[in-house]
């Protein structure tokens, strides 16, 4: 569905400021698989998921989506393919526009924007039925602007509106981070549920390695810019918080091993 | 039928009088039992006295017996006379008979051999001590193929440190050897696989532990003395170097095994992180590459953690022994080979304390978190030292070196 | 009354005008001031064209379709060029200046005599009135051609309103209101949020030039100054639009700033009926606007200082 090859992108390059945010990444992602992401801070993860929404263009690599080569694509062009919901709620719908007004752009995601009336009765009953599965009563208030609703249900709406015609690819940028625990737990369940039922291919950025090893088919690590472990089928099932943990600690410490420690090991390690 | 009690350490010595027949039995049994619940579990039955002994009185030995097993105690029986051993070699309790002095069996507290670390120190079995093997050979960073290993069977008499890897299939093995350690017959392991969590064979009824040994050390016998140390307003905490030293003034030997259970407050240490049978000849272990191979702490870690470490220190090491030790500090005449498994951390009491005890205590707790093979880290200025510990038990036992070694 | 026509009269005209910012600064948030020189625009070709004796319909057409070039000048400026928008705004209006310049080969065109796209209708209004010059209004006696550009004021303006009203509700006006709300999510329903802000500036421009176009037919005039400043006037505009009638929902909006054009007019004339210098017109403007966008933080302000108190109380 998704393959990546050889992507590599350096932020500020020459400069104090240098960041090599990707360096190198190889990935293949199933059809139908739903993959997280985990990685410290500025390990490049949320880069990558950008990368493949098209927010900048890669120094080199290609991506290959759905059969399309989509490397050079502008973000506005790739998201016929992508559905997207970003970390912060504000991030994914048009505060000031009802809720109707919102979901109608989704609706055409991708496609053209004719000059007929958005908000018809037809869509209107479409959205309501929708709406209804989140079960937040937000049916009932199709008209009120999307910025008097809460946090949680700004993303439940987003959620819903990445995958109102399906996606080749869901990107879910830690999507739940940003919410009260109650409301994240109800959207991370939403997100379960619309990617079984939809059979949707998803990849999910995220901090919480709970939330990696309960929800997705796969877990990819990421640190500085690499991809630095892999768990897929049956490594995924026996994967525990505590293998992650100990799996980021070994690539810490191997970042840590110098000629120094080299030497100091070859003298000392009998 | 009469009985005295004392209570010398941990052991508690029940020295009876008179004939355990059908008439005494019931008295001897609920005098036994009240024993029992008042904590005592490693008892001690002197039978001097005991002039006969009948199946009735068997069967209330029998009964103590289950009781002290589920609560995993003991009774040995010394000073028998020839009756009474030869009524309970004949019904097959023959095992309950301690060959041994009473004064060997019962640990005493000792006075402080020098130095001036805050410890307490108990001898446990007088005269024990061990013998020294070097099971099998292998130098890091030398080729290993699978069929230099050795399988090795561990009795509850055994420690040793080493590298290998359980008994398995033979093509497991090329991938699994990794650090190991053996406390009383208890192998604590962990295979040098990405993912791999620390692992253990125990010893339990007919099993005997099996495992497929690249290179390692052992010692054979018992132990013969307990260190007990605090930190004190002085002492903040105790090298390794530290503790070896301290059994050194204890044992007065320039060999030592010893076992430590103790919360760390910094460990220093490497692990195998790829099997050393993946060495082939065309590649050579170079430089920086080592890190292909083994993993560093890169800090004082596991701080507060509860530690089982076994080692091997002299002071003069020869061959064949001096390639697998190293100096334990910078500064100190010791030189050292010493595994440790870490644990989560859980309370241990005060004073006498029973290796065997502990050790299935630990092994049936939560899970060891990692094992490592312990380094002094003297590179200067970013040099970590050696790893400390701030409290905890050390157990440790001369070794007798063979000429044949 | 004469006075209250004539202001209600330009206040339709220049509802145009502020029409085309509520689309610039409320709906794509972009402030732009290429209005200053596309207001002008829009009436100097409207009145070289007229001059010259084209249609002024045609002439008033052509100054549209000059106002939307102008604005996707600015919008390829700022998406294309990645210049500030502000600044994108500053050189196009300067550049205006000298086509503007350019076009009327003097700084001032008159319009004497000359029709206008109000004649049919005063027209009609004289056949009505069997060739009267003043028809009567409330017993008012009211010139015809003063009856006439206003009520074709009104026809236009209530036709661009309802148009426009129309337009944001489409799926392309509803992506249009998004992309001043919220780019990254218009980003990501797949729409390409730069054509979106050329196009919105084209139309917002075309809108005041067109609104231009008409103003120089009613003023008999077309001057170079004449856009300096209206820029603030729209905003002032807009801003007691919202006050007037609030923002919720397409319609309101445009009605509040038709409403609050007119009344801003009328305010203005009753100003200068009081003896307001002229002169000083454009700065009681600018301090109008000024507390217009100060005073909602002010009071919220004194509120929660006053809440604190009686809380601390």
């Amino acid at each position: 569905m998704l393959e990546i090859k050889g992507l590599i992108k350096t932020f500020f390059p020459h400069t104090i400021n240098e960041v090599k945010a990707l360096r190198d990444i190889d990935l293949t992602i199933q059809e139908g698989s739903f993959t997280a992401i985990i990685g410290t801070n500025g390990s490049g993860k949320s880069t990558l998921l950008n990368a493949i929404a098209g927010t900048f263009i890669p120094d080199s690599g290609s991506i290959l989506l759905a059969g399309q080569p989509i490397t050079f694509w502008p973000e506005f062009q790739r998201a016929k393919l992508i559905g997207r919901v970003f970390q912060n709620p504000f991030a994914g719908t048009a505060a000031e526009m009802t809720i109707a007004e919102n979901i109608v752009m989704a609706m055409r995601r991708g496609l053209s924007h004719p000059l007929s009336k958005a908000v018809t009765s037809k869509a209107r009953a479409e959205i309501k039925e929708r709406v209804s599965v989140l079960k937040m009563g937000l049916e009932d208030r199709l008209d009120n602007p999307i910025g008097t609703l809460s946090g949680g249900q700004r993303q439940a709406l987003t959620l819903l509106m990445a995958t109102w015609l399906k996606p080749k690819i869901l990107l879910l940028d830690e999507h739940t981070a940003a919410l009260d625990p109650k409301s994240a737990a109800k959207v991370a369940e939403l997100t379960k549920y619309i990617v079984d039922k939809e059979k949707l291919t998803a990849m999910m950025v995220t901090h919480s390695m709970q939330q990696a090893v309960d929800l997705p088919d796969r877990i990819v690590m990421m640190h500085k810019g690499k991809i630095v472990a892999d768990y897929q089928k049956e490594h995924k099932q026996r994967v525990r918080i505590p293998d992650l943990l100990a799996t980021f600690d070994r690539v810490q410490k191997k970042e840590l091993f110098d000629e120094s420690v080299a030497t100091l090991l070859r003298e000392q390690y009998v | 039928m009469e009985l005295v009690t004392e209570k010398k350490g941990a052991i508690f010595i029940v020295r009876a009088k008179g004939r355990l027949d059908a008439s005494w039995t019931d008295f001897f049994t609920e005098a036994f039992l009240e024993f029992i619940r008042q904590g005592e579990h490693d008892l001690l039955i002197d039978a001097e006295g005991i002039s006969f002994l009948s199946s009735a009185g068997i069967r209330s030995l029998v009964r103590i017996h289950k009781d002290l097993t589920k609560l995993k105690g003991r009774f040995r029986i010394v000073n028998a006379n020839e009756f009474v051993v030869n009524t309970l070699q004949m019904t097959g309790f023959g095992v309950w008979i301690e060959k041994k002095a009473e004064a060997d069996l019962v640990a005493i507290h000792v006075a402080d051999a020098g130095g001036d670390l805050p410890a307490d120190c108990f001898l446990i079995e007088k005269n024990a001590e061990m013998k020294l093997s070097i099971v099998n050979h292998w130098a890091p960073w030398e080729k290993a193929d699978g069929e230099k290993l050795k399988t090795i069977d561990y009795q509850s008499v055994t420690f040793s440190v080493g590298v290998g890897c359980p008994q398995g299939s033979d093509s497991e093995n090329q991938t699994m050897v990794g650090d190991f350690m053996v406390v009383a017959g208890n192998i604590l392991f962990q295979s040098p696989e990405e993912e791999s969590r620390p692992d253990f064979l125990q010893p339990l009824e007919n099993f005997v532990p099996k495992f497929r040994v690249l290179q390692a050390v052992e010692a054979k016998g018992n132990i013969s003395h307990l260190i007990r140390f605090k930190p004190n307003a002085e002492t903040q905490n105790f090298s390794v170097s530290a503790l070896i030293e301290k059994c050194h003034n204890l044992l007065q030997s320039d060999n030592i095994l010893f076992v430590i259970l103790a919360e760390s407050d910094g460990m220093v240490g490497a692990q195998l992180i790829q099997s050393p049978t993946f060495i082939s000849d065309s590649m050579s272990v170079e430089g920086i590459g080592l890190r292909e191979w083994l993993s560093f702490t890169g800090e004082r870690a596991f701080v507060g953690d509860q530690v089982l470490a076994v080692g091997v220190a002299s002071l003069k090491p020869n061959q064949p022994l001096e390639p697998l030790l190293r100096q334990t500090s910078k500064d100190e005449a010791w030189f050292s080979h010493i595994h440790a498994a870490v644990f989560p951390y859980q309370p241990i009491q005060n004073g006498l304390l029973d290796l065997q005890t502990q050790l299935s205590r630990f092994l049936n707790g939560p899970p060891p978190k990692a094992l490592m093979h312990l380094i002094n880290d003297q590179r200067p200025e970013a040099g970590l030292g050696q790893t400390r510990f701030s409290r905890g038990a050390v157990w440790c036992s001369a070794i007798k070196m063979e000429e044949t070694l | 009354m004469n006075l209250v026509i004539g202001a209600f009269t330009i206040g339709l005209i220049l509802s145009l005008l502020s029409l085309g910012m509520l689309i610039s600064f409320r709906m794509i948030r972009f402030t732009d001031i290429t209005v200053d020189g596309s207001l002008t625009l829009g009436a100097a070709i409207t009145a070289v064209l007229i001059a010259a004796g084209w249609s002024p319909l045609l002439a008033t057409m052509v100054a549209f379709v000059a106002g939307m070039l102008a604005g996707s000048v600015t919008g390829l400026l700022y998406t294309r060029f990645k210049i500030q928008e502000i600044l994108s705004g500053i050189l196009v209006m300067t550049a205006l200046y000298s086509v503007n310049l350019r076009i009327m080969g003097r700084s001032n065109v008159p319009l004497l005599d000359t029709a206008t796209v109000s004649l049919p209708l005063q027209h009609l209004l004289s056949q009505m009135t069997d060739g009267e010059r003043y028809i009567l209004l409330f017993g008012w006696q009211v010139p015809v051609v003063d009856m006439a550009a206003f009520l074709s004021s009104l026809l236009l303006c209530a036709v661009f309103a309802w148009m426009l009203s129309r337009f944001l509700q489409t799926h392309f006006g509803t992506v249009l209101r998004a992309t001043g709300n919220n780019v990254q999510m218009v980003r990501a329903q797949g729409i390409n949020n730069n054509m979106m802000v050329v196009f919105s500036l084209a139309l917002s421009n075309g809108l005041v030039a067109l609104s231009g176009a008409l103003l120089a037919q009613y003023q008999g005039f077309a001057d170079v100054q004449m856009g300096i400043g209206m820029m603030v006037w729209g905003l002032a505009s807009i801003i007691i639009g919202e006050a007037l009638v609030g923002k919720s929902g397409i319609g309101i909006a445009i009605a509040g700033t038709i409403f609050g054009t007119i009344l801003f007019r009328l305010l203005i004339a009753i100003a200068l009926r009081w003896g307001l210098n002229p002169n000083d017109l454009k700065l009681v403007t600018a301090l109008f606007v000024f507390l217009a966008l100060v005073a909602p933080r002010w009071f919220k302000f004194v509120h929660v200082k006053i809440n604190k108190k009686s809380k601390h109380a």
